[in-house]
């Protein structure tokens, strides 16, 4: 097996990876587009996003373009929104088995390349607006993806607490926008933010597969040429959060059987790994303090887990209770977190969690998705690493590093979501 | 009794895995993947939910045991005599856990080193109960909060409701992990029993795939696993016609938008006949109701299904549905829409050419899963324990006819067996 990666700067806001890896079955292409999250174009680019990939002037309308891809072996054509630190994050993306598994000799990857590219090159488009009834869909399901934002309660309690964390922060923002903002979209102007977004965005490309595709490099630098470029203030991924003065402390009731606990912390200490060795061992494995004593000894929760936002420098813990029983969790949180910081960690965590964090890295280029991640973690960090460099890095991580990582976590907020019959 | 080996192999890609019988009565399947990093290994016994009547040869009668109790005794596992068996994973680095369905529970782990050493905690550990009152009053304190979570899940509740206006006695109606009350009722002694009948290596498979060697894995298991006899194992369930209970169920939770399950209720089948009708049912569904299918466009048009919209074959021991389920607010005429479409096409027939369409992305869909250690493993193990090989599915793909098809669908489907149910957001 060879595997081999090679990243092309297309232009100065533009750069091209190649990550080849003969195992592979699959090609993917995955067009990473940033811009600051904001009010002002948020909702515009996600929807943009989502229309310019469901149909295309070739393909006209969102069931000829998914004919021709079920024809393409079931490929995979789509876009994504999410929120990086304070930026939004676009991603189009296409993906298909290899072309040697095609039946009839079909140069499957090369027609996906093309319809991804019209995609961006001949959107369906009429008068500098998107097509008016695929217009209508897309932002009928824009409001339908922000309104079910409160469905799954473990994800809506820890967007509330960011909410509140992160208040007056792009980060604040939900990555779709609002439903306000969603709302006064127009054809013309989600096309408007579309051109804007890839003149002027921060664009990183991937392509992942089994062999070389030389043509990608040109194809695409001449693609995005089109646009023209606008030259922005240069990107910052990390976007540490402002502290507050006091922890806030906030209550939400709703009609649910189980309530939810959100607590974050913020810090000033860069020191990355440290943190992150902290994390794992508070509350980010099977083994940690968190899932030994707040789950298996007190029985308090089926979860209990410790996640560090690495670009807003924050530490959040979450967890589902009884009503009864949120202060008594809260409570054992923070005394997990207290005995990291009082140096109350064995070699036998530190040996977990080092094991837990070798496991992890070695295991990088198994998927394609894998690759993608790690390769956008360096570009965050403006790192060049190998997954082995970063482990050494995490190796040399001392005890004393990690207890400073716990004591210079400040507590920011702490944000309850309740079941009514136990409100105070 | 002896070791056979048996290589099976998929042409189209050029892998091809290893089917042990080992001697301890266990099946083995290991699935060597040249250039992955990471091995995934999965233990799993043919118990889930739905087995809650049973008995072996040296049983007089059936025994019947609280509903969660698969579930309950997954987690109990994890705790032996002396430590906790994250604690032993935590040495080799292996990033372990396990899961219940309706008719299975698997342990599993994926490291990318120690390898055998990992292997070796996994069958130990499953082959070593150790269960007490107080160590069981102390799970029922977590499992009660993971079914809490759960009944907070829409997703979850529109599912079971629906299951619930499907089936009349069939315990596929009843969740997984059971209710508060029922695993209050679950015992050290009753876990015990449902251990050893259903934890016998003569019902249970182990499955290997990623980065590791048929000797490597048979070093291990040759060491670790503990001949038994085969107990006989029977399990019975309740008598259940194809008549549905009810047409709607409704239900309210804290939902931004109204969700909807749709189910049809057919035939239960059993082995290989089970997945070649899994994948007729399944290419019918993309023919009427995928993304690029005119009841999809129209409904999607018309602003009553968003693309949360999908399909899905739900189908086991005594139970096959075909699901249809997304977000919409007007469930109701979904269902009518949905029924009108199906009626048309056993009169009309289903399309040729939308046929064809399907046949190639599912094919595409299958390469894809043999590209995935995790996925590789499951569908190893899964495949097995219904009967078949993981090349089954193609296979059956590859066999299939639009007439077979039209023929599922005017015998096998009748919308009279459809139930809806909903989850309305709370006022």
């Amino acid at each position: 097996m060879t595997t081999a990666y090679k990243r092309i700067p297309l232009s100065e806001r533009i750069g091209f990876s190649e990550i080849l890896d003969t195992k592979l079955k699959t090609n993917t292409l995955k067009i990473c587009l940033f811009q600051p999250l904001s009010a002002e174009t948020a909702s515009a680019c996600a929807l943009a996003g989502d229309l310019a990939t469901s149909s295309n002037a070739k393909y006209p309308s969102n069931q000829k373009m998914n004919q021709k891809l079920h024809l393409l072996y079931g490929a995979d054509l789509g876009s994504s929104v999410s929120r990086q630190g304070d930026l939004q994050m676009v991603t189009i993306h296409a993906s298909a088995i290899d072309d040697r598994y095609a039946l009839e000799n079909e140069p499957i990857f090369a027609e996906l390349t093309e319809i991804l590219l019209d995609c961006l090159r001949v959107p369906n488009v009429t008068n500098d607006a998107f097509d008016a009834q695929e217009f209508q869909i897309k932002q009928k399901e824009l409001l339908d993806n922000i309104d079910a934002e409160i469905n799954e309660k473990r994800v809506y309690a820890i967007q509330q607490a960011s909410k509140i964390a992160y208040q007056n922060e792009p980060a604040a923002r939900s990555s779709y926008g609002s439903r306000e903002e969603a709302l006064a979209l127009t054809p013309k102007s989600a096309y408007a933010a579309f051109r804007k977004m890839l003149r002027e965005a921060r664009v990183e490309i991937f392509f992942v597969g089994p062999q070389k595709r030389p043509e990608l490099p040109e194809k695409l630098k001449t693609t995005f040429d089109a646009f023209g470029s606008v030259t922005t203030a240069p990107l910052v991924f990390y976007a540490p959060s402002s502290k507050k003065a006091e922890p806030a402390y906030v209550k939400e009731v709703l009609p649910v059987n189980q309530s939810k606990l959100v607590m974050i912390w913020k810090t000033d200490c860069t020191d990355c790994y440290a943190v992150k060795m902290m994390t794992l061992l508070l509350g980010g494995t099977p083994s940690s303090k968190l899932f030994a004593n707040v789950r298996e000894k007190m029985s308090l929760c089926y979860y209990c887990a410790a996640n560090y936002t690495e670009l807003k420098q924050a530490l959040q813990v979450d967890s589902g209770v009884e009503t009864a029983n949120l202060e008594k969790t809260q409570t054992a949180i923070t005394a997990q977190l207290d005995a990291i910081a009082n140096g109350e960690v064995s070699d036998v965590e530190l040996q977990s969690a080092w094991m837990f964090v070798h496991n992890s890295l070695k295991s990088i280029g198994d998927t394609a998705s894998s690759y993608i991640s790690w390769y956008l973690g360096q570009l965050f960090r403006d790192t060049n690493l190998t997954p082995t460099e970063e482990e050494d890095l995490y190796l040399q991580v001392t005890k004393e590093q990690i207890v400073a990582a716990a004591k210079s976590m400040q507590l920011d907020t702490v944000y309850t979501l309740r079941t009514p019959e136990q409100e105070d | 009794m002896e070791i056979t080996k048996e290589q099976i192999q998929f042409p189209q890609t050029g892998d091809s895995y290893t089917l042990i019988h080992h001697k301890s009565g266990l099946d083995i399947l290991v699935y060597e993947m040249d250039g992955f990093s990471t091995t995934e290994a999965m233990f799993g016994t043919k118990y889930g939910s739905i087995n809650t009547q049973f008995k072996t040869a040296s049983d007089k009668d059936y025994c019947t045991v609280p509903e969660g109790i698969a579930h309950f005794l997954e987690h109990k596992l994890f705790e032996n005599e002396d430590c906790d068996v994250f604690t032993l994973y935590a040495k080799t680095g292996a990033n372990a856990n396990a899961f219940t369905t309706f008719d299975k529970t698997c342990y599993f782990f994926d490291c990318s080193d120690n390898f055998e050493a990992s292997l070796e905690i996994l069958l130990s550990f499953v082959q070593s109960p150790y269960f007490t009152p107080e160590s069981v009053a102390k799970e029922q304190g977590i499992i009660g909060q993971e079914i809490q979570m759960c009944d907070d899940d829409p997703g979850w509740r529109v599912f079971f409701n629906m299951l619930d206006g499907l089936y009349q006695k069939h315990p596929v109606k009843i969740d997984v992990a059971g209710t508060i009350e029922s695993i209050a009722q679950i015992t050290d002694n009753l876990l015990y029993r449902c251990y050893r009948t259903f934890y016998n290596l003569h019902n249970m498979v182990l499955a290997v795939a990623g980065n590791c060697t048929v000797e490597q894995v048979l070093e291990v298991a040759d060491r670790k696993l503990i001949p038994c006899d085969d107990p006989k194992l029977e399990t019975v369930f309740p008598k259940e016609t194809l008549d549905i209970v009810r047409e709607e169920t409704v239900a309210s939770a804290a939902v931004g938008q109204m969700l909807f399950n749709i189910g049809i209720k057919c035939k239960p089948l059993e082995g290989y006949e089970n997945l070649k009708a899994e994948v007729t049912a399944s290419l019918i569904l993309k023919i009427i109701a995928s993304s690029s299918s005119p009841l999809y466009q129209d409904m999607l048009k018309d602003g009553i299904i968003n693309s949360t919209f999908d399909t899905e074959v739900f189908n086991g021991d005594g139970f096959f549905v075909l699901i249809f389920s997304g977000e919409s607010n007007a469930p109701q005429t979904v269902r009518d829409r949905i029924r009108d479409t199906i009626q048309s096409v056993q009169e009309n027939g289903l399309d040729k050419a939308m046929f064809a369409e399907f046949q190639k992305s599912t094919y595409g869909e299958l390469i894809r899963e043999f590209n995935n250690v995790p996925a590789v493993t499951l569908s190893m193990i899964s495949t097995h324990m219904a009967g078949c090989g993981i090349y089954d599915t193609t296979k059956a793909l590859s066999e299939m006819t639009l007439e077979d098809c039209n023929r599922f669908l005017r015998e096998e489907i009748d919308v009279k067996r459809m139930s809806l149910s909903m989850i309305t957001p709370t006022q």
